[in-house]
């Protein structure tokens, strides 16, 4: 699963689908990559309100900027962080 | 922070409604319990034969209209559905049977300790032992599968089953049970009742309440956004509870509770592993379910389900102690739980696909 996609970043931006999947799975799978990353982008599909609040403010929580666009129920995080 | 201030107001509100609703009549330590309403409520529709627990808990459809309320003004209303249902529905009721094998749900376990009632610790170390479980078997790739859009009308039925319950409380109907003695007869006003479900509903969907998801984020994600709702409405509880002359230390005499240890604690090992699954407490089974989810719907009926077995089954304790067969359940049930859990272990493949181009969320 995200384990062996997560070395295939560099250069492009990784797309984790998370919609339908119930808490705590997509921050779960949002902690799990980031915590393989020191900077880069990633963009998170969720369909959930309440895991949108939940992968926000746990990566924001681990230092990294979260932007939000949503489309009535779905949402679209792009979370990044710069080289330091 | 504003989402921290907002949680921990929630905590605040349910505390407050959970010792309030005790001294306004609702069995003492029982001002909010989600599987004890749950069982009330079915036996006044008559699934079960327990005489002293029949009674429609107008909190009961009280979550349902207050999280109705609160995600349509947020445009949170979300009709989905199709992740594993009829697992969700075993699930849920062995979650029912192990929590009236404690005598209560999450919530009540709370609001026990925060009248005294030291039994219940057995139930908080259960509490975490079975989230901490379910943590290991997430941890591992535990899921049920997405859920999918649903056509529009699933949004309601929740709230039409939730207004034909009360229909049926205020028409009174002959075919409805009323209990006369026991926990059942302990009844705050039911305006009164109404509109605390209503408010703890409605908080509850702003702010996503939920103990056990308080201990599981705590235990998985190092988040203590939850935790800290929960332990507010510890301390508003144990407040009100000391003010008012309700806190009563100790292991004995207890309301509503039994006093054996290793049953308190799997008991509510069971209901938390269970509850850790299906990805929320039976309270926030109750919101997802007024927002339109179908799998929290279809776990509500579950719930409900396995408190009337529970009673029909002779599984369920009473003050008086844990019957052979409550026993038995109570180790049935973690077991079975974690061959579910186990046999769920990658339940859900996560795509996550690489893009140099704009990807458009939908």
């Amino acid at each position: 699963m995200t384990e062996r996609l997560t070395h295939e970043t560099i250069g492009e931006t990784l797309v984790l689908d998370t919609r339908g999947l119930s808490c705590p799975e997509p921050v779960l799978a949002t902690k799990a990559m980031l915590s393989r990353m020191h900077s880069g982008k990633i963009i998170v599909l969720l369909d959930s309100p309440a895991a949108r609040d939940n992968v926000m403010r746990v990566a924001r929580n681990a230092g990294w900027q979260v932007t939000c666009t949503s489309d009535t129920h779905e949402f679209r995080l792009e979370i990044s962080r710069e080289a330091r | 922070m504003m989402e921290r201030k907002g949680i921990v107001l929630a905590g605040v509100v349910v505390g407050l409604l959970g010792a309030a609703l005790a001294l306004l009549g609702n069995p003492v330590n029982m001002g909010i319990c989600v599987i004890c309403f749950l069982r009330d409520t079915a036996g006044a529709l008559g699934l079960h034969r327990a005489a002293a627990v029949q009674y429609i808990r107008p909190e009961i459809p009280g979550f349902v209209l207050g999280a109705f309320v609160s995600a349509l003004l947020l445009k949170e209303l979300r009709p989905r559905g199709g992740s594993s249902p009829a697992i969700r529905f075993l699930i849920a009721t062995l979650v029912s049977i192990s929590a009236l094998v404690f005598l209560g749900c999450p919530l009540r376990m709370v609001l026990r300790l925060a009248a005294g009632d030291l039994n219940a610790l057995w139930g908080l170390a259960g509490f975490v032992a079975g989230v901490f479980l379910g943590v290991v078997f997430l941890r591992n790739g535990y899921s049920l599968g997405r859920s999918h859009a649903l056509a529009a009308p699933n949004r309601v039925i929740a709230l039409l089953l939730a207004l034909a319950l009360l229909l049926l409380l205020v028409a009174k109907p002959p075919f409805i049970f009323s209990s006369s003695t026991g926990p059942g007869s302990m009844r705050a006003a039911v305006a009164v009742s109404l509109f605390a479900g209503l408010l703890a509903g409605f908080v509850a969907q702003r702010t996503r309440l939920c103990t056990m998801g308080g201990v599981r984020d705590l235990i998985l994600i190092r988040d203590y956004h939850l935790i800290s709702g929960f332990a507010a409405l510890f301390g508003v509880a144990l407040g009100v509870n000391i003010m008012s002359g309700a806190f009563n230390l100790g292991f004995a005499n207890q309301p509503v509770a039994h006093q054996d240890a290793l049953y308190n604690l799997l008991g509510m090992a069971g209901a938390d592993l269970g509850s850790a699954m299906l990805g929320g407490c039976p309270l926030r089974q109750f919101i997802l379910a007024g927002e339109g989810d179908q799998d929290a719907l279809i776990t509500v009926f579950g719930l409900f389900f396995g408190a009337s077995a529970a009673h029909n089954f002779g599984l369920a304790a009473s003050a008086s102690g844990v019957p052979l067969a409550g026993k038995a359940a109570a180790v049935a049930i973690i077991l079975v739980l974690s061959a579910m859990a186990y046999a769920f272990g990658s339940g859900a493949e996560i795509s996550a696909k690489k893009s140099s181009q704009e990807v458009q969320a939908g």
